[in-house]
């Protein structure tokens, strides 16, 4: 269960004035986000099945209980003191005895519900890692064969080697990435195996009868005399592992891995191979005639006066002449195809992050809505020049447009088209198990010429920056909070 | 009678004070977005021949008259104490402020505006001044902080009422009834019998027995607070109750007084032997009414207190807060900040105008008022004005010599933390944006739009310098590592501040890769590279759909 910390620093009213039918102004810093933070145990216990109001955890309906665990708890209300009121008092004893029920239900697996998975480390180590197809990803870290693909979790978990030949044991099982495999296991979804013989014994060939293909029979305790069953700590032990590590999972990637599964996205190990290519930069036709008769005027002049005044004396027409002169840094423009090298170390994409839709599949993976970078708080700094742009740079283009809402020549516009940047890539910061998600943006304030709009003309109808921000006065630019992402 | 006469004597000054005059447009007085002026031509409309004739007309006049920008360049004296350029001249600051948002008053927040503040506080003349502004709107949201504990007091209070009209059966409830045992044990007790009626008067019931133990003397006991409207006072003056008592039972009668604090102003007389007289028990006195009093920040903490107490004026709380205030709190009444002796009096805020006297004498003070405040340029501004827009000439502040680019801009190294900072607010000030410096926010600098008396700023810039060219490694030169606390502590304050963060890398060249000579500061600033990277949080739960 995870408590959401995400909520702004400013501390919500207090519960019993709430009740009060006029409503209290918030502070400046209170967010919208307040609304999310009212539900609470007491919420959290009602939405169990059986509901928490009965006599403990035996009230709960134990077949039904597996997807509890998915859910989130968000915390309640805040009172700061008591203030000697029956009705805090019972607002208390009904939260404790909620969290109490909740806490105290005996969690029961059957058969049913659970897939049971082998441990074959060594299965897939020596395919080549270069002739990976998009199908198939991953597959020398691939580390646990299904027996079965059961519920719901398969639909994103898994792969099945297709390309495989025929002849190798477990070629039609789908097989599962440790971290994959070790979330199973705890959300009690897996019963992982270590098995005694080799994968023939586990997975035998086909047997043909009569021109029939034959799974063969096991007995009925054919399980435990194939291998052991696996405790949590030691299928933590046996995926979790080094930077590098073949069929293992550094614990800070886990950690980010499993945190997103719970928050309800769906998470798939990150590879070139999926990323789009860049678009093309061929010009139409149109666009080369046109670049023909009018040749880029070049930002900055061509000659400086060493010690300055770079704005020589002289009669102006317009701002922009007296800009072009200021020009004197070269401004980044972003491109399309960056000359960046391959990112390396811990400041490269390790996850691509869906937001759950229907019909995901995991054969044929849409583009991805985030890309996860993990790091450790501890052992890195913030990335440096060189990092930060091959990490940007092994994103794929996405600049700003009408669909992003920047498309207007308004003011409000241009700030949403600087924050939403050419690129994008959200870092996971994770510190022993807090994980902090910053986004980072490839920014081009050289894009925005803002100095364009001085000359524009202030009389309606004018120009084509007519459209500026005229709201002046003071407080106008904290006006559009409400719009902000 | 004789106040009436007052009243209409005071209505003349009133009349003195001239009113608001129509304010002038904020995009009036900004109107230049830099110290200079551009001459656009009239646009020619085909439609309209005489346009052409317009035109023609604007360019010879032009021609002849020959404006030359920048038309003024101001003077500036280097001060090398504060390592800012300090700007005298009235007209230069003013010019400075308004076309472009150059520098700070030294005795102002940002805009330097000292005398207007002066003005106004003497009540000389109305006129719209930003610090004022944020006192007020402190003062509103003090007030509405105040209401809303009020309303949440009520809300306790009535819900506490309410349940005391069911019959107690709870434990607890029943435990807190008279002649309980925990009574019987305060008896026994006596030392935890403070600690017992003090938690009473926290859960705001008063067994009665006790009540008729302490109602003797004239002052709210603890029994008043059975009426609603007592027990209400009692809560929202819980604290301060609480130290009350605290104070009563040492013996000494200690008071604190904070500024925009509220506290039951005491009775006028206390009479210490009516404290024996209780026998040390339950001894609580309460005011019956709640007094708020505000404080301005100029407002001399209580002089006529600190001088009864300490026998000299001159000593007092810095902070406003009396330490042993043995005597009855008072309302601060106006009293020079300096020494009482001295008659010569600084214009005090004018919040007791209703004496004539005393507001002429503060009018006249103020006529006297000289404008002392000059504007002081950070290092990178000035050399922007000099280097960039040539409309500042620097004087050294002995010699009275002007300083060239070169004096300015000290050391001549590429990795110069000034020419570092300098190539971020050059780069932002040429694309338009008014940069200003944002060490209040935790940053580099702060960019704006139009200017801070348009908009907030809307990005938070952080400059980290960057060593990406090999030939600084064989050098030696790392650039110093940021953790990712302190990346997380900024970004956190901006947020606060609906601010984003912009992590700005500057790539700094190698030294001697321009060939000729170093000094030339143009080619040198050619070959920074400024890259600008955005930072948001990413709240995990608020991005799945």
């Amino acid at each position: 269960m995870a408590y959401d910390d995400e909520d702004s620093t400013a501390a919500p009213p207090a519960a019993i004035a709430r009740d009060d039918p006029s409503k209290v102004e918030n502070e400046d810093v209170e967010d919208a986000e307040a609304d999310e933070a009212i539900s609470d145990f007491r919420k959290f216990a009602s939405s169990l099945p059986g509901g928490g109001s009965g006599g403990g955890g035996a009230a709960l309906n134990k077949k039904a209980a597996p997807h509890v665990s998915g859910k989130t708890v968000r915390r309640g209300e805040k009172d700061f003191e008591s203030h000697g009121t029956r009705l805090q008092e019972n607002t208390l004893e009904v939260s404790r005895t909620a969290m109490h029920d909740v806490l105290s239900y005996t969690r029961m697996r059957t058969p049913d519900n659970y897939m049971t998975g082998w441990y074959f480390p060594g299965h897939w180590a020596q395919e080549p890692r270069e002739d990976e197809k998009p199908e198939e990803l991953w597959r020398r870290d691939r580390v646990v064969a299904l027996e079965a693909e059961k519920g719901q979790m398969t639909k994103s978990m898994g792969r099945v080697l297709r390309g495989a030949p025929k002849n190798v044991p477990g070629w039609d099982k789908a097989w599962l990435l440790p971290e994959e495999a070790l979330y199973l296991v705890e959300r009690g979804d897996l019963l992982l195996r270590w098995p005694r013989g080799s994968i023939e014994g586990i997975f035998p060939p086909p047997v043909e009868v009569d021109g029939l293909k034959r799974e063969v029979a096991r007995g009925e305790d054919g399980d435990y005399e194939l291998g052991l069953p696996l405790s949590l700590q030691a299928a933590y032990s046996l995926f979790i592992g080094n930077e590098g590590d073949r069929g293992k999972i550094t614990l800070e990637k886990f950690q980010v891995y499993s945190q997103l599964r719970r928050a309800g996205y769906l998470v798939s190990r990150a590879s070139p191979l999926l990323d789009p290519p860049p678009p093309s930069d061929t010009q139409t036709l149109w666009q080369r005639l046109f670049s023909l008769i009018s040749s880029p005027k070049s930002d900055t002049p061509k000659f400086h006066p060493a010690m300055g005044p770079l704005v020589r004396p002289g009669l102006y027409r317009s701002y922009e002449s007296v800009y072009h002169q200021l020009s004197l840094i070269p401004r980044h423009k972003p491109t399309p195809r960056p000359n960046t090298p391959a990112p390396e170390g811990p400041f490269t994409v390790a996850y691509h992050v869906f937001k759950s839709r229907p019909g995901f599949t995991k054969t044929n993976l849409p583009l991805p809505d985030f890309r996860i970078a993990v790091v450790n708080a501890r052992t890195t700094d913030v990335p440096d020049l060189a990092e930060m742009e091959a990490l940007l740079g092994s994103t794929p283009w996405d600049p700003p447009n009408a669909r992003s809402g920047a498309g207007g020549p308004g003011i409000g516009h241009m700030y949403q088209r600087l924050k939403h940047g050419w690129r994008n890539v959200i870092v996971a910061v994770n510190d022993n198990g807090m994980v902090s998600y910053l986004e980072f943006m490839e920014s081009a304030f050289g894009e925005e010429r803002l100095f364009e709009r001085f000359d524009a003309k202030p009389k309606p109808g004018g120009k084509k920056f007519s459209g500026r921000n005229q709201k002046g006065g003071r407080g106008g630019g904290r006006g559009g909070r409400g719009g902000r992402r | 009678m004789g106040q009436m006469c007052r009243n209409l004597k005071k209505e003349p000054t009133s009349a003195v004070v001239p009113s608001a005059p129509r304010p002038t447009p904020l995009t009036k007085i900004h109107e230049l977005p830099i110290p200079i002026r551009t001459f656009p031509l009239p646009s020619f409309y085909p439609s309209n021949p005489l346009s052409l004739i317009h035109v023609i007309y604007t360019w010879i006049t032009q021609a002849l008259t020959a404006p030359h920008e920048p038309s003024i360049v101001h003077e500036g004296i280097w001060s090398a104490k504060t390592r800012s350029v300090h700007i005298v001249d009235a007209k230069a600051i003013r010019a400075l402020w308004e076309q472009g948002f150059y520098g700070k008053g030294h005795l102002s927040r940002s805009e330097p505006n000292w005398l207007k503040r002066e003005q106004t506080r003497s009540g000389t003349q109305k006129q719209h001044v930003a610090e004022e502004y944020t006192r007020q709107r402190r003062e509103e949201r003090q007030q509405m902080k105040w209401d809303r504990a009020r309303k949440e007091q009520e809300a306790i209070h009535r819900v506490r009422r309410l349940e005391s009209l069911v019959a107690p059966v709870g434990p607890m409830e029943l435990l807190r009834l008279p002649n309980s045992p925990s009574d019987l044990a305060a008896l026994l007790a006596p030392s935890d019998a403070m600690a017992e009626s003090l938690d009473l008067l926290a859960n705001g019931q008063a067994p009665s027995r006790d009540v008729s133990a302490s109602a003797a003397g004239p002052h709210l006991s603890l029994g008043d607070l059975s009426t609603p409207t007592a027990k209400l006072q009692a809560n929202s003056s819980a604290t301060s109750a609480e130290t009350l008592v605290e104070s009563l039972v040492n013996g000494s009668q200690e008071q604190q007084g904070t500024p925009t604090n509220s506290y039951p102003s005491p009775p006028p007389e206390t009479p210490l032997e009516s404290l024996a007289q209780i026998k040390r028990r339950k001894s609580v006195r309460f005011s019956p009414r709640v007094v708020s009093t505000t404080f301005m920040n100029s407002d001399p903490p209580s002089p006529s207190l600190g001088m009864t107490m300490n026998g000299r004026g001159a000593v007092k709380a810095m902070d406003g807060i009396l330490t042993n205030g043995a005597v009855p709190f008072q309302e601060p009444s106006i009293l020079p900040l300096g020494n009482v002796t001295s008659s010569n009096v600084l214009p005090e805020p004018a919040q007791k105008s209703s004496l004539p006297t005393l507001s002429a004498m503060s009018n006249d003070a103020s006529l006297a008022v000289v404008d002392k405040e000059h504007l002081q340029l950070t290092r990178e501004e000035a050399f922007f004005l000099t280097f960039g827009l040539g409309v500042l000439k620097v004087r050294d502040e002995k010699s009275g010599e002007l300083l060239s680019t070169q004096d300015l801009q000290l050391d001549f190294q590429s990795d110069d933390p000034f020419l570092v900072q300098y190539a971020v607010y050059h780069h932002f000030r040429s694309l338009g944006w008014v940069v200003r410096p944002g060490i209040k926010f935790g940053c580099d600098w702060l960019l704006y739009n139009r200017g801070p008396a348009f908009s907030h700023a809307e990005f938070a810039i952080s400059v980290i310098p960057s060593y990406s060219d090999p030939g600084w490694k064989s050098r030696g030169r790392k650039a110093q590592a940021h953790n990712w606390h302190w990346l997380h502590s900024v970004n956190r304050v901006q947020s606060t501040a609906v601010k984003t963060l912009v992590l700005v890398y500057v790539d700094i060249p190698l030294p001697g890769t321009s060939d000729g000579d170093v000094a030339d500061v143009a080619s040198l600033l050619k070959q920074y590279r400024v890259r600008e990277f955005m930072l948001k949080r990413w709240p995990i739960n608020r991005r799945r759909d």
